[in-house]
């Protein structure tokens, strides 16, 4: 017997079709409603401890430690003699001035 | 400007804990289906909620559904390769399940009994335990399509497949969920003249 002649008949079936995952997507809402209470505190905790983790800032937090170091160890390093450093520096000068002239005396005394 | 990007980033981290709270039931189970270890579940959905977090979140709060989806599914096919290797390991000889004919498999809609239909509603664990035994894609794609209500084409973007696949899973869990949950009806005869 047909109850419904003037309906399509693959319109039949995509009704059947919906009613049924609807069924079983009602099941699913009713399983996740009927989670045991310690699970649904464990997906509680794991959200709370997701958003509460800090924006990933590492490698700012790496280049900002490295500066710091770096100041560190300069704040901590032994202040240079500056006076040393420009009496080394005109020894230098010097030592290059007696070369050159050493080796131009040299070649005039090759030229006679 | 300042005060105003505080004010929207705050509204962000807001819309994003509601969006979690009201997603991570559905993901837990999800991934429950596959590992059947509550355990594995709610790493997967930490780790899927964690990727989120950290990648997404200033993204538009309409996309989150289709990301988490996305990464908690790739999650899931993760947890499974690694199991599948850790397995291996210990048998080598076995060899994975044999494919069938996916059409030989496919059971007419008509025979969809509504009495029976009724009956499986009513129990919750004879529907968790049918979808527990899908293969992997079929379940996946059955829950994006029937349960998280996507279209065809955000289904095969969030398991990274085609669309093509997605139809042929879902018809096929269908076709299974049908005949593991209902009693076929006998035909009727005159529907062809």
């Amino acid at each position: 017997m047909h109850s419904d002649d003037h309906t399509p008949k693959h319109t039949q079936t995509d009704a059947a079709t919906t009613a049924f995952t609807q069924a079983l997507a009602n099941s699913l809402d009713r399983a996740c409603a009927q989670l045991p209470t310690s699970t649904q505190a464990a997906l509680a905790a794991s959200r709370a401890r997701v958003l509460g983790q800090p924006k990933r800032h590492w490698h700012w937090a790496i280049a900002a430690s490295l500066l710091l170091a770096l100041g560190m160890l300069n704040w901590h390093a032994p202040p240079q003699d500056t006076d040393a450093m420009a009496l080394e520096m005109l020894q230098t000068d010097d030592q290059l001035l007696n070369e050159i002239d050493l080796l131009e005396t040299l070649a005039e005394v090759d030229e006679t | 400007m300042a005060v105003l990007a505080f004010f929207h980033r705050k509204r962000q981290e807001l819309a994003l804990a509601q969006f979690l709270a009201a997603a991570e039931r559905r993901a837990f189970q999800s991934a429950l289906l596959t590992t059947r270890r509550e355990a594995d579940a709610l790493d997967i959905v930490q780790d899927a909620m964690l990727q989120l977090v950290q990648h997404y979140r200033e993204q538009a709060s309409d996309e989150w559904p289709k990301l988490f989806q996305r990464i908690l599914q790739h999650k899931i096919v993760d947890w499974v390769r690694a199991r599948q290797r850790q397995q291996r390991l210990y048998s080598p000889l076995d060899s994975d399940e044999p494919e069938d004919d996916p059409w030989a498999q496919v059971v007419d809609p008509r025979e969809i009994n509504p009495a029976a239909i009724l009956i499986a509603q009513q129990d919750v664990q004879r529907v968790l335990e049918a979808l527990e035994q899908l293969p992997l894609r079929q379940r996946q794609c059955f829950l994006l399509r029937a349960w998280e209500g996507f279209d065809t084409e955000s289904t095969a973007a969030a398991l990274g497949i085609s669309t093509g696949s997605v139809k042929t899973h879902y018809a096929r869990a269908l076709a299974k969920l049908s005949s593991a949950l209902t009693c076929p009806v006998p035909q009727e005869p005159s529907y062809a003249l």
